[in-house]
Parts: C-alpha cells; sequence; structure tokens
C-alpha cells in the first residue's frame, strides 16, 4: 500500500490519541499523570505508566506542569489525576504539626493532612529520597510516594491496588542506577527493563 | 434516538426522519474522475457501491437498509478532523473521532480472492486511524469478505453486532477487530473470524462486555501491542486453530472467567508474553492443547504471566500442551 507505515511510534500514540481519550474507547481509559522536573520524578513517572497501561490496559498519559505545587493544583483540577510528591514537601506546608523524627509519623500526619485538607490519597512510598537535584543527588530528600484523590480512585477502582506493587520496590540505590541508565538509553526501555526484571509485568 | 449532527440535534422520528434522512441522503451520483463522491449522509435506501469510492463524511446505513460493495470496489476514507463538521455524531460512546462508516442495517461486503475489496485512507501518508471503523450498532447479518483493511482506527468494530469476516486481510490499523455490547442494544455480539491475515496492526482482536468471539484460522502476526485481547465478558469466545506468533503480546486476558476456550492454536514467539493475565484475572485460564512452540513445560510457563509472577492472578493451564506444531492451524485455504 501507499506510504510507510511507522510501527514504532504507533503503540504509545495509538493509546493516547486513539482509544484512550473517550469512552468509545475498547482499550481502556486514560489517566494522566503530572509530573515534575526532577530525574527521579521522570524516571518514576514513565515506570508507573508503564506499569499502570500494562496491568490494566489504562494508558497514561504525563504532563509536565510545572513545579510540585503546579502538579497538585493539576489533580486538584482533575486535568491530571495523580502526581508525585515527597513527604517532606509536604510536610513544610503543614510545618510545626507534622515536626516529628519517625517517618512513618510523618508520612502518617501527611497522608492525613492531605485527606483532610484536599481529599487526596497518599499512596505507599516507592522506597527511595528525592527530590534529585540536576546533579542527581538528593541532600536532606524525604521519601516520594504518589498522591491521587479519593474520587480517582473510585473511577480506577484497581489503581491503587497496582501502583502499591511498588512500594519500597526503588531504595536509593536503584533510582540512582535508573536515572543514570536512562542518560544513555531511552527512559522507557530503562524502565521496562526494571520491571520485567522484577516480574512486575 | 437523537442523532448529533452539525452541531445541531435533531430528533428522528416518523415522518420527520424520512424528510431528513433524504436530505441528509447525499450519496452523490456525479463522478469525480471514476470515483463515487460520498458526503456525509444517511443511506436510506439499499444501494451498492462498485469501483472507487471516496467517503467526504460520516455514512450511516439506516436501520432496515443493505450496503453492498462490490468485488474489486476501492473505499478511500478522507482524513477528517476529530469529531468535526464532517461527522455526523458527536456521541463518544459509539463514534470514532474519523470517518466510519456506521451500520444500523447491513453491509455485505463480498469480494473475491481475485477481486478483493478494499477500505483504507486517501491521504499521500497514511497512518494508522486516519479513518474510524466499519461500525456497526445494533446490527446483524453483516459479511465481510476478501476485504483488504488499512490505516483504520478500528477496521471492523461492533457496538452489538453478528458480524462474519472471512478471508480478509487486516494490516497497518490500529485495531483489526473489536467488539462489545451496549446497553439498550438489543442485538448480542457475535463475531465469527475466520481464515483472516491480521498483521502488523497495532493491536489484532479486542473482545469483552458480553461478546462473543469464534475466531479460528486466522494467522495473528507481529501486531504491535498483541494479538487477542480478551476482557471482561468475553467468556463465552472460543479461539482455536489459529496461528499466533511475533505479537507485543500474544494473547491478553483481563476479567476472564473459567468458560473461555482457547485450543488447539500455535501460539509462540510473542514479544513479551505469549499469554499475560491483567490485574483483575482472577479465574484460571484452561489454555490446554495449544503448542508454544516448545515442549519444555518450563520454557512455555516462562512466556506465560499468571498466578507464578502473582498470586492475586488466576493461572493459565498448559498442561495437556501440544507435543508438536498443530497442523491445519491458521489460514486453511
Amino acid at each position: 500500500m501507499r506510504g510507510k507505515f511507522t510501527i514504532a511510534g504507533l503503540s504509545a500514540l495509538l493509546f493516547f490519541h486513539l482509544f484512550a481519550s473517550s469512552s468509545y474507547s475498547c482499550v481502556g481509559r486514560l489517566l494522566v499523570l503530572a509530573v515534575g522536573d526532577t530525574p527521579d520524578q521522570v524516571v518514576m513517572a514513565e515506570m508507573l505508566s508503564l506499569l499502570v497501561n500494562e496491568r490494566t490496559g489504562t494508558s497514561v498519559e504525563l504532563i509536565k506542569p510545572g513545579n510540585l505545587e503546579a502538579c497538585k493544583e493539576a489533580v486538584k483540577q482533575d486535568k491530571a489525576q495523580l502526581f508525585l510528591n515527597y513527604v517532606g514537601v509536604a510536610q513544610a506546608e503543614i510545618g510545626d504539626a507534622a515536626v516529628t523524627g519517625n517517618p512513618q509519623e510523618v508520612y502518617n500526619i501527611v497522608r492525613q493532612h492531605y485527606l483532610d485538607s484536599y481529599d487526596m490519597v497518599w499512596l505507599k512510598p516507592f522506597g527511595f529520597n528525592g527530590p534529585m537535584d540536576k546533579n542527581n543527588k538528593v541532600e536532606g530528600g524525604s521519601s516520594i510516594a504518589p498522591v491521587s484523590t479519593s474520587e480517582v480512585l473510585k473511577r480506577f477502582p484497581v489503581l491503587d491496588r497496582v501502583i502499591n506493587k511498588l512500594k519500597n520496590k526503588v531504595d536509593d540505590d536503584t533510582i540512582a542506577d535508573l536515572v543514570k541508565k536512562s542518560k544513555d538509553k531511552d527512559v522507557k526501555d530503562v524502565v521496562k527493563e526494571f520491571l520485567k526484571s522484577k516480574k512486575m509485568i | 434516538m437523537n442523532l448529533g449532527m452539525d452541531n445541531r440535534v435533531v430528533s428522528i422520528t416518523g415522518l420527520r426522519a424520512v424528510i431528513i434522512a433524504a436530505m441528509l441522503f447525499m450519496v452523490a451520483g456525479f463522478a469525480h474522475g471514476e470515483a463515487l463522491i460520498v458526503e456525509k449522509g444517511i443511506i436510506s435506501q439499499d444501494t451498492t457501491w462498485s469501483g472507487e469510492v471516496i467517503l467526504k463524511g460520516d455514512v450511516e446505513v439506516s436501520k432496515g437498509v443493505t450496503l453492498t460493495v462490490k468485488p474489486g470496489t476501492i473505499v478511500m476514507f478522507e482524513k477528517i478532523a476529530s469529531f468535526g463538521p464532517q461527522k455526523l455524531s458527536q456521541d463518544k460512546t459509539h463514534a470514532f473521532p474519523r470517518i466510519e462508516i456506521i451500520v444500523r442495517g447491513k453491509i455485505i461486503a463480498k469480494g473475491t480472492k481475485e477481486q478483493m475489496i478494499f477500505f483504507t485512507s486517501i491521504s499521500p501518508s497514511p497512518s494508522a486511524g486516519d479513518w474510524g471503523a466499519i461500525n456497526m450498532l445494533d446490527s446483524t447479518g453483516n459479511i465481510i469478505e476478501y476485504c483488504d483493511f488499512s490505516y483504520a482506527h478500528t477496521a471492523v468494530h461492533a457496538h452489538s453486532g453478528l458480524v462474519t469476516v472471512r478471508n480478509c486481510y487486516f494490516h497497518d490499523n490500529g485495531v483489526a477487530v473489536g467488539c462489545k455490547n451496549f446497553k439498550g442494544f438489543a442485538v448480542k455480539s457475535v463475531f465469527t473470524v475466520e481464515n483472516n491475515r491480521i498483521s502488523g496492526n497495532g493491536m489484532g482482536l479486542l473482545f469483552g462486555g458480553g461478546s462473543v468471539m469464534n475466531a479460528q484460522h486466522n494467522d495473528i502476526s507481529e501486531n504491535k501491542l498483541f494479538g487477542i485481547y480478551a476482557k471482561k465478558g468475553g467468556s463465552k469466545s472460543d479461539i482455536k486453530n489459529n496461528n499466533i506468533v511475533k505479537n507485543g503480546k500474544g494473547v491478553l486476558f483481563w476479567g476472564v472467567k473459567p468458560g473461555f476456550k482457547i485450543h488447539d492454536n500455535n501460539i509462540h514467539d510473542n514479544t513479551d508474553y505469549n499469554l499475560s493475565l491483567m490485574e483483575g484475572t482472577e479465574a484460571d485460564i484452561n489454555a490446554s492443547g495449544n503448542w508454544w512452540g516448545t515442549t519444555d513445560e518450563v520454557a512455555i510457563k516462562a512466556t506465560i504471566r499468571d498466578k507464578e509472577e502473582e498470586k492475586e492472578l488466576g493461572s493459565a493451564i498448559v498442561k495437556g500442551f501440544a507435543q508438536s506444531p498443530i497442523p491445519g492451524a491458521g489460514i486453511s485455504n
């Protein structure tokens, strides 16, 4: 036939633009993930995207609205359904109320604060601390976890179950390694190899 | 029934429907070169297409009406703006973004081995999704034989349709064949899909939602994402005597319950998995009697994602696997 069919670009475009955005779809729905601009966010967003798509058929579109506050705002407005946040960043929002030396306790306080204030739900932390700076260094970091809303989790009933499979699967060394690999290789390939090695996809 | 059209919503009932249908019956008789130019509109009486046909907008075959496509016909779809003015409907529940042939009546597209019928994009640089689908809605008696489909979103699709698809070639589409049922439509989808070559698409066969897919003697290969995706509600389907090879994934399952039949197929050399159970597939899948490219059970299981990888999933039962390739599987004539 005429023309050359570019199969290489098909999979992502197909899911995002042909199948995912509306209910005529016979494949699944679209979930938008707001991504911050640090290397660890980019890697984890790609990992989540692949995991959710592979395990549920739901397509995940990544958007970059700006900083974490912009990501949170996108989720509040349902322009995105998920973003990745750091416990320390959220703790800073609360101020003194969250001051404690116990990371789990801080997580619990932050989690409750987001639920009460924004109807947002913190899922399980991935297991590493961030954010990374442009040199891939972390100073004074805190654990990172996906954050969504109660309403979204009702709309995507298996989402939390799937995402929580990443709980404690990525430690500091692992994320550093993935970020490093993604400099020389497509990050999509890097996270795919990782998830396959963990038998998660 | 409400039909969104040109930003208006027109209530199609009784005499008014006839008048509007007549006004919209723009299957123009005028020639454009040798091609029949078909504008957006409703076909409200039996119609036959032959030669070259160029579709410039959605066409809907009314209930009780038959669209016949003669052997050797080339149907070309213009690539219109997504849900633009050339769409008959903005209803995203049932409509595709670009031009489709909506069949509420019946379509008979029977080519021959020597004179296949082509459904394709008119674009000089075509790509998957240039046009929507042959989209059957609450429709029965559809026959599609010896047709070549390319550059569609979902080449043959039904929300509640009875369809036979035989001896066709699907390539360069988003999805080759897809179906499910839709609440409110009386017809329950049953697809007979046999002796087709389904190769080089984004996805091969996709079904669920109470539909029945009887697929046999097809070559399903080199589809980017998967060969077959059986979704919840597709449990009465029967997949047999197919070659399902070299796809991204061979066969995907989501929410399928016991009763699903998949047997006497050659399923091997799929890139990620030959068979994969997705989240929420808790029932066991009886996949015995297939050839997996080897007689090494450990090697077979290594190409299957099921309970062994994730305890919440059901098991894919491969015991009783074939000891050699299934003779006669794949296209049989």
